[in-house]
This record gives C-alpha cells, sequence and structure tokens, in this order.
C-alpha cells in the first residue's frame, strides 16, 4: 500500500497533540490533587498512565513507518525527528505526574506537614511551562519556546529553596521526616517536569529553523 | 599550469531569498545556535578539508537562440568532491553540464557568456581544445551507450586516440580503468566480447572505466543510475565514493535520495537560476530557500 508523507505528518501530528494533551490533563490532575489533597483524583492519575503508554508507542510506530517509507528530508524530516524526541519526553512527564499522584496518597498516610509554598509555586510554574511548551508546539511559536526555557532557571531556583526548607523542618519535626522525603521527591518530580518541558520546547525551536540549542544555558545566551 | 585557489570553499548562495524569507533567523538573534563543535560523529561531508577549487563559475549564462537557460549562475566547484545538481526538468541543470564539456558546440543555436574555468583552462574561448578538454572532463550519460564494440575496445578506444602507446601499455590500462569501475573480475575472461552482452549496470561501469581510461580530471555524469535497478545503483554509488579520491564529480540526478547519499555538496536549479548550494548535509536537513525546502521534500517539482 501506498503512503502519503503530508497526509502522514498531518496524523502523526494529529496523535502528538492528543499525547500531549493527555500528559498536560495528568500533570494538571496531579497537581490538584497535591494541593487540595484529593486521594481519589490521585489514584485516577496512576490509573491514567496506561494510555499514555500506550500513545507513546503507537507514535513511534508511526514516525518508524514514515521514515522507513517516505525517506523525510528537510523540515519534514526535522519535524519526525523532533516528534520522537517529544513522545519521548511527554512519556516521562507522565511517569512524573504518576510519581506525584503516589506520593500525595503517601503524604495522607504520614504525620501532616503544611505544604511548602515554594512547592506551590514550583507545581504552577512546571503546569505553566507544560502548558506553554504545548502551546509553542502547536503553534510552531519559538518565542514562547524561549520564554519556557528562561522559566526552568526559577524552577531550579525553588527546588533548592525547598531543599534548605527540608533541612531546617527534619531536626525541627523529626516526627514529619515521611512527610519531608514525600514534599522532596514531589519537587524533584516538578523539576523533572520543567526540565522536560524545556527539552520539548527546544524542539519546537528545532523544528521551526533547524536550530539546535540543546545544552546552552537560555539565561546565558540572553 | 593549473592555477590553484587556497581555501576556496563552496559559497552557500541564497541569491533568492528576499529578507523575509528568514524570518526565523531574523528574530532571533540573540539565542546562539550553533551545533556543538565537539560532535565525535562527523558528518560525512564536513570530515574532509575544503579543497581547492576545480571548476570556477562566475556570472555564466546559457542561451538557445534567445531563451535563456542559465542566469547568472556563480558557483565554485571544489576537487575531489562530489558535487550534485538538483532540481526540476527544465531548470538548466543539464545545460550546464553540457557546457563544462562543451557538448552545446553540436548546438548551433546554443551560446554562454561570463566565465567557466577549469584549473585556469577558459571553457568558453574559441581557442580552447575541444578534443583535449574532454578528455580532461570525461562524461557519463543517463542511458548506458557503448560502443558496439568488444568490452576491451571500449575502453581501449580514447586511449588510443589521445596517446600512442604499446600493446602491453593498452592491456594495462584497460585492466587499470576495469579495476578502477569496479568491473575487472565480472569481465577479465571475456573482454573480447561485445560490450553489448552485458547487462544495464554492466555497461554503465563500462561508460565509467571508458571515461577514466583517458585520464580525466573531471567526471559529469548526467543521471547516471536512472536507467538501471537499485542493486546496479548502488554499486554505481559506490563506485562514485570511490572515484571522488581521484577524481573531481559533478552528478545530475532526480533522485534526492541518491543526492543525499552520495554527494558532498548540492546545488539546486529552478528555472535556470542557481537557487541555493551549500554542504548537501545542510541541504537536506535545513535549507535555507523556502523553494529549495518545497523542491527536496517533494512538495513540487
Amino acid at each position: 500500500m501506498g503512503i502519503d508523507l503530508i497526509h502522514e505528518l498531518i496524523e502523526v501530528r494529529r496523535m502528538i497533540m492528543t499525547m500531549a494533551s493527555s500528559v498536560e490533563r495528568q500533570v494538571d490532575r496531579a497537581v490538584t490533587a497535591l494541593i487540595n489533597k484529593d486521594i481519589a483524583l490521585a489514584r485516577l492519575v496512576q490509573s491514567g498512565d496506561d494510555e499514555i503508554n500506550h500513545l507513546e508507542l503507537d507514535i513511534e510506530n508511526e514516525c518508524l513507518r514514515i521514515f522507513a517509507l517516505t525517506h523525510p528530508v528537510a523540515g519534514d524530516l526535522r519535524f519526525v525527528m523532533a516528534v520522537l524526541r517529544i513522545n519521548n519526553n511527554l512519556e516521562r512527564i507522565g511517569d512524573k505526574a504518576k510519581t506525584i499522584a503516589k506520593r500525595t496518597i503517601d503524604l495522607t498516610d504520614c504525620a501532616p506537614v503544611a505544604l511548602p509554598k515554594a512547592l506551590v509555586e514550583m507545581a504552577d510554574e512546571a503546569r505553566k511551562m507544560l502548558g506553554d511548551a504545548l502551546r509553542a508546539l502547536a503553534n510552531e511559536d519559538t518565542e514562547l519556546s524561549r520564554s519556557v526555557r528562561l522559566s526552568d532557571d526559577r524552577v531550579d531556583a525553588l527546588q533548592r529553596e525547598l531543599f534548605n526548607w527540608a533541612h531546617k523542618e527534619i531536626p525541627a519535626h523529626v516526627e514529619s521526616t515521611h512527610a519531608v522525603i514525600d514534599v522532596l521527591s514531589i519537587s524533584r518530580a516538578l523539576e523533572r517536569i520543567a526540565d522536560l518541558s524545556t527539552n520539548i520546547a527546544e524542539d519546537v525551536i528545532f523544528i521551526v529553523d533547524g536550530s539546535v540549542v540543546r545544552h546552552s544555558r537560555a539565561s546565558r545566551t540572553h | 599550469m593549473r592555477t590553484h585557489h587556497p581555501s576556496a570553499e563552496f559559497p552557500r548562495v541564497d541569491s533568492h531569498a528576499a529578507p523575509s524569507a528568514t524570518p526565523m533567523h531574523a528574530s532571533s538573534p540573540e539565542i546562539v545556535v550553533k551545533r556543538p563543535n565537539a560532535s565525535l560523529f562527523v558528518p560525512r561531508s564536513k570530515t574532509s578539508a575544503p579543497t581547492s577549487t576545480a571548476l570556477t563559475v562566475a556570472n555564466f549564462g546559457a542561451w538557445y537562440g534567445t531563451f535563456q537557460a542559465l542566469c547568472d549562475i556563480t558557483l565554485n566547484i571544489p576537487q575531489n568532491r562530489v558535487t550534485s545538481f538538483i532540481g526540476p526538468s527544465g531548470c538548466g541543470k543539464s545545460t550546464f553540464l553540457r557546457w563544462i564539456n562543451r557538448m552545446n558546440d553540436l548546438v548551433p543555436i546554443a551560446h554562454a557568456s561570463g566565465t567557466l574555468d577549469l584549473h585556469g583552462l577558459d571553457l568558453l574561448s574559441r581557442n580552447t581544445d575541444v578534443v583535449d578538454l574532454r578528455r580532461r572532463v570525461g562524461m557519463v550519460f543517463q542511458k548506458p551507450n557503448p560502443f558496439p564494440k568488444s568490452i576491451y575496445d571500449n575502453v581501449a578506444f580514447g586511449p588510443r586516440l589521445h596517446f600512442k602507446l604499446s600493446h602491453s601499455q593498452v592491456d594495462d590500462l584497460v585492466e587499470r580503468s576495469l579495476v578502477a569501475a569496479g568491473l575487472w573480475n565480472e569481465v577479465k575472461d571475456r573482454l573480447r566480447n561485445s560490450a553489448l552482452g552485458l547487462s544495464g549496470g554492466q555497461q554503465q561501469r563500462l561508460c565509467i572505466a571508458r571515461a577514466i581510461a583517458v585520464g580525466p580530471e573531471m567526471l559529469l555524469m548526467d543521471e547516471p543510475c536512472s536507467a538501471l535497478d537499485p542493486k546496479s545503483t548502488a554499486r554505481i554509488e559506490d563506485l562514485i565514493r570511490e572515484l571522488r579520491e581521484r577524481y573531481t564529480i559533478i552528478i545530475v540526478t532526480h533522485n534526492m535520495h541518491q543526492a543525499a547519499r552520495v554527494s558532498d555538496l548540492t546545488a539546486f536549479f529552478y528555472e535556470g537560476r542557481l537557487i541555493e548550494s551549500g554542504h548537501t548535509d545542510d541541504m537536506f536537513t535545513n535549507p535555507k530557500n523556502p523553494q529549495t525546502e518545497d523542491y527536496v521534500t517533494g512538495r513540487f517539482g
């Protein structure tokens, strides 16, 4: 059977945007569950990961088919290559949402600890970065991609803040140690979501103008 | 005497790009977008240092009567590299090739202007010895065209015409040429058989052997694989990669992937103009001109 590249590119684009919205929903729900201590919602996030894993495999297969049968070049080649990478990054973001959900459930079994403000801010920031990266992907918006790269520094700073908080919190309230570790795990997952969103934003720049901006820090180049 | 042009590099020509054609680059000067220099896996065409220029083309134009087939072409063809010419039918790439060894002399209405300079030899001058030029610049055509003679005589024909050679010298030259064209092992026991009994792929390699037997410095190949099956095509492509060590090669091809596979540099022509030229890797991953992008991705042409 023949294969029409334009049609396949539209299809793979539809698939990656479906994956993107599923992952965004997972992260949204995980963060909401965390802030509202909503166990039912956290469990929904845990069960939602399977769908993302299936989507990842479908997209990978579609890209493989395009490479094998149409030999894309230039902008088409960059797009399919970037989709493969974005697909992988989205799947890992999905895993991190699941981690947040698991730790949220865990937190309710521990001695209670007030969620630090930095964690809430971090959650908002990571969620926004993911949303912006995905909007940049949908609209092939390199300006928005660049702003996502810049936000990553703020998330890193918040995570350092949380480590400092943990250093003080554990000796002061030893009974909360387990909860503090959960909070740190969640912050680690959020920090990874921010990193992976940055990767997606960088791939959008690659799709649009072929520039490789990975491994060159956004803040240094501005 | 040969004129060398040290440090001559294949220029990235983007003669048709309007300033608005590359808005993404223009709008983002603040981001450093260089690829890492320290890549462990250096693309093929970038492994070799730039070579001197074999053929200098400047402001070259070609006409058939009043019809202008090529317009203001400026391009350096580097020595010992494979340069592919791509573009839709009628874009002038074959006309260009035909001017390089003056095949257009046979077309009374054909005329040209500008510079075509092969190591100091003015290819457009009336005084240029065309027979000698064609020894220096060999040509391989789309359809294999062996003479209706034996395999041996096909290869020996040119050397006998150009040089005074003993029988053993001709034997030696025929063998070396057939070895270089990757055909020797297949034909060494039937050198006196008719060349027309060979397969299409073998005939094409015989034509390459015939072209290199006279000791050219440049080989022009006009769609050399378009009449061949995939296996023969792969053999010719391997051969092109080997011949690159000794000859400067220009290949005209309609097969984008062939251009991507065999050439170091690619030049894209459209409607008689050179639209863009540069490293093949760049031309197929990130062409600068939207017309090139459209062509290599199969959106038109």
